[in-house]
């Protein structure tokens, strides 16, 4: 329960978190928003991203390797001193509080707006933070093990609903193909390198817990997810088209609602519920687990449970406080999403980098 | 509303309790507590009609740096 006990995650494990951290709310909200900007050619919008996605790779590795043994809060403080790096620190503490409450919020919009409209979404917050924190407590190892046994599971089940939608594909709905300017995809993938590519930058809090192939695992998470991410833009564009497709909030629940295999099953959209909410519970547990360790190590706490258990209800009330609406969110997703996640993650990461660097070789330089 | 906050407070009142009784360290308990009246600003600002809300500033200070 100590907030700085050494824990301990295979490479396996942490690609199932990257892949996990990556796609856990994307994978359902993400498609949406590119296949109204980008149309039919959406699908090239995160291979773009995850391009790109690879300079920020190379810069958190460039991080970690400066004190491996430090996760970013604590890379912070031994770089740029107590005061401003302390001051990094809080930043990074408020980024993870802030992705947990946009997590909380995006699960309370959609079990409210499709499952259960007379719920307050704050009965959903609660419950699943709840949940989330006593994951926390418990321990990297806990969420990595719970990661372990059921990514599979979710991405078995998402794989063969989708496999099942093929038979309503329909190849006209892709064209006409290759008509947006270079330009333009650039310009809109910009959303999606902020959410989800940049946010990963958290789990970089994870990397001294790694026992081997860091970077290996990190880079085929991030590959597999920008596969799965085009993959599914490019399915939904194929069996919804793009007009429609652009309306929805949720175009993948829309697939499965509509799916009906051998005239007799149906009503499908049960199976994706529970699929989207095990990959929102994980994302949930890490960016939670991120906070408070965070926390933990910045104050030198030993007990998690004392930062845990009142992020609980600060989490809730910003989710809550965060936007009035679901097209708020989209808003301000699209036109800020792509700064505020460049700050964390790749203008800070870069500035510890170069501070750790410097700082390393004035070390050396006395003894040389 | 009322009910609403007082069971919040309630909830980390007993917690804040239960560290005093427990002796943990004081270091601990001023982490408790900061957050927990973090918590109970942020659902205050929430009853109170939104006052609060950091989306809002940050989407102005990205504006106001002409990003």
């Amino acid at each position: 329960m100590s907030g700085t006990l050494k824990e301990h995650i295979s490479g396996w494990q942490f690609f199932l978190i990257t892949v996990n951290y990556s796609l856990g709310t994307a994978f359902f909200i993400r498609p949406a928003s590119i296949i109204a900007t980008t149309k039919q050619d959406g699908w090239m919008i995160p291979l773009l991203a995850g391009a790109f996605t690879l300079a920020a790779v190379w810069i958190w590795m460039g991080m970690s390797k400066v004190y491996p043994n430090l996760s970013i809060v604590q890379l912070a403080v031994e770089v740029a001193g107590r005061p401003v790096g302390g001051l990094i620190a809080l930043l990074y503490i408020w980024y993870f509080i802030q992705t947990s409450s946009w997590v909380t919020r995006n699960l309370g919009d959609f079990m409210k707006t499709i499952l259960m409209p007379n719920t307050p979404i704050t009965v959903f917050h609660i419950m699943f933070l709840g949940i989330a924190c006593y994951a926390a407590i418990k321990g990297i190892e806990t969420i990595a093990r719970t990661s372990e046994i059921l990514t599979p599971l979710v991405i078995f089940v998402m794989v063969t609903i989708y496999l099942c939608a093929m038979k309503e594909w329909d190849w006209s709905k892709l064209e006409p193909m290759f008509q947006t300017s270079f330009a333009k995809l650039v310009k809109d993938s910009g959303p999606v390198i902020g959410f989800p590519y940049l946010e990963t930058v958290s789990i970089m809090m994870l990397a001294p817990h790694v026992k081997s192939r860091l970077r290996t695992s990190l880079l085929l998470g991030m590959t597999l997810a920008t596969l799965l991410l085009s993959g599914i833009v490019l399915v939904t564009v194929g069996v919804l088209g793009a007009p429609r497709s652009g309306h929805l909030l949720y175009p993948l629940y829309t697939i499965v609602k509509e799916l009906q295999i051998a005239e007799f099953i149906e009503n499908l959209e049960s199976t994706i519920v529970i699929g989207w909410t095990v990959w929102i519970f994980l994302k949930l547990c890490i960016a939670y687990y991120c906070a408070v360790i965070g926390i933990c190590q910045l104050f030198k706490l030993k007990n998690r449970a004392g930062a845990a258990i009142p992020l609980i209800f600060l989490i809730a009330g910003i989710a809550i406080t965060l936007n009035d609406n679901v097209i708020g969110n989209i808003v301000w997703d699209k036109r800020y999403i792509f700064q505020y996640s460049c700050f964390y993650g790749m203008v800070l990461p870069l500035l510890l980098w170069m501070l750790g660097k410097f700082k390393k070789r004035r070390r050396k330089g006395p003894a040389a | 509303m009322i009910r609403y906050m007082l069971l919040i407070s309630g909830g980390l009142l007993i917690g804040l309790v239960y560290m005093i009784g427990s002796r943990k360290p004081m270091k601990e308990i001023a982490v408790y507590l900061v957050l927990s009246l973090l918590a109970l600003a942020s659902w205050f600002d929430i009853f109170a009609g939104h006052l609060f809300n950091p989306n809002r500033w940050i989407g102005w200070a990205i504006t106001w740096m002409g990003l």
